[in-house]
């Protein structure tokens, strides 16, 4: 338990829930690349934070959705329901317009709350998945989130963007093989919406070739199976995109 | 028996109407993106393959089928310009009613030219991020894929 130490509960948890300002979540991955316990207690709060939202994401919804999707809409904005937070939220502005129905008067005040909250939750989010360890294919995939990247924050448009490599494609975050070490730092570094994740599996099986020690590059999240986490996020409502 | 016919058939169609979208197939309407994003011939044909047999076990008129374009991608609609096996095949899938959307980013980092270089693509086939329409068609329900 030496990263108790270090990090508080709160502290980890914030971490998770990507609320940690750029220089503490670079202190906070660098702990996790070389803490093996603290890696592992990330990985536990992560997938309990999943469990809750998938939790959250199956609740009943067509009653919220009929009357919170129409004044959305006309903005053209959507909430995605799929994800918890989201999902209160919506829970919370239908309570408020179904209020607003028996009651005139406070119908406008709570289509304002409509707009406001559905503008700050309105996040997209993609999921980009690299199995190929191609040198050329990894290159396409990093351009490839650079231009979203550089397309969303064109828009104005907050987004989460994830980049889960398995098999093969785990190379692209070897801190000692990747052909693009730099490139994958400098995104990290410059981008707070980006993760990239490497899974557990791969590593293992790729380690377990003769002379392969494998290091991570630093902010590298390792989680216990690539296919499980293109599910759970895929089940959160993102979307999926296959390099 | 004529009679008995007409009895099945009848049923057939209210059972039909009763469950909303459910068609002779046995599938209700459904919502798809294909993603193009690489060059080779083989595969490509592939994808179109994959599209029409898509279409035939749907049916056209209960599918809304996008094909979106992107990178390397954009050679299909290239190959569609000289290559007759490919033109018609475009022209055919057009014609059932598939979008064909090809990415501006595209378009501009290649510097294509889209009316000499490409096969038939009017203003309204071209989306800013190839990705992000992707993306953002599966966030309004449309399933992902990517043959």
């Amino acid at each position: 338990m030496s990263n108790d130490e270090h990090f508080s509960r709160e502290f980890i948890h914030a971490f998770v829930d990507g609320q940690l300002t750029t220089e503490d979540k670079a202190e906070m991955y660098k702990s996790i690349h070389s803490d093996e316990a603290l890696n592992q207690q990330v990985c536990e709060i992560r997938k309990l934070r999943d469990l809750v939202q998938l939790g959250y994401a199956d609740l009943p919804e067509p009653p919220i959705k009929n009357r919170a999707m129409p004044r959305t809409g006309l903005l053209g904005l959507q909430l995605p329901l799929g994800s918890g937070i989201a999902a209160g939220i919506a829970l919370l502005i239908g309570i408020a317009i179904g209020g607003g129905f028996s009651q005139q008067p406070q119908t406008a005040g709570a289509q304002n709350d409509v707009v406001a909250n559905a503008a700050v939750s309105d996040s997209q989010k993609v999921l980009f998945h690299v199995n190929s360890g191609k040198t050329e294919d990894l290159r396409e995939a990093l351009d490839e989130v650079d231009q979203l990247l550089l397309h969303y924050a064109k828009l104005g448009q907050h987004a989460e963007i994830e980049v889960v490599t398995n098999g093969q494609g785990i190379i692209m975050l070897d801190a000692d093989k990747s052909p693009f070490r730099e490139r994958v730092e400098a995104m990290l570094k410059s981008h707070d919406n980006l993760t990239f994740v490497a899974c557990q599996n791969s590593i293992e099986q790729l380690k377990a070739e003769p002379n392969l020690a494998m290091r991570m590059i630093p902010g590298t999240v390792v989680i216990d199976s690539g296919v499980a986490q293109i599910m759970r996020r895929q089940h959160q409502g993102w979307a999926y995109i296959q390099t | 028996m004529k009679k008995l016919i007409t009895l099945a058939l009848a049923a057939t169609i209210a059972m039909g109407a009763g469950m909303g979208q459910v068609i002779a197939g046995g599938y209700k309407k459904q919502k798809v993106v294909y993603h193009v994003n690489y060059d080779t011939a083989k595969r490509q044909l592939g994808a179109m393959r994959n599209i029409k047999n898509h279409l035939n076990a749907v049916g056209d008129d209960n599918i809304d089928l996008r094909v979106v374009m992107h990178g390397k991608g954009y050679t299909l609609l290239k190959r569609a310009n000289s290559d007759m096996k490919f033109q018609a095949k475009v022209i055919d899938l057009k014609s059932r009613g598939v979008k064909m959307q090809i990415c501006a980013n595209t378009i501009k980092g290649k510097k294509i030219n889209v009316k000499n270089d490409l096969f038939e693509v009017e203003k309204s086939d071209i989306v800013p991020s190839g990705v992000a329409e992707i993306a953002h068609l599966q966030a309004k329900g449309y399933s992902y894929v990517k043959p």
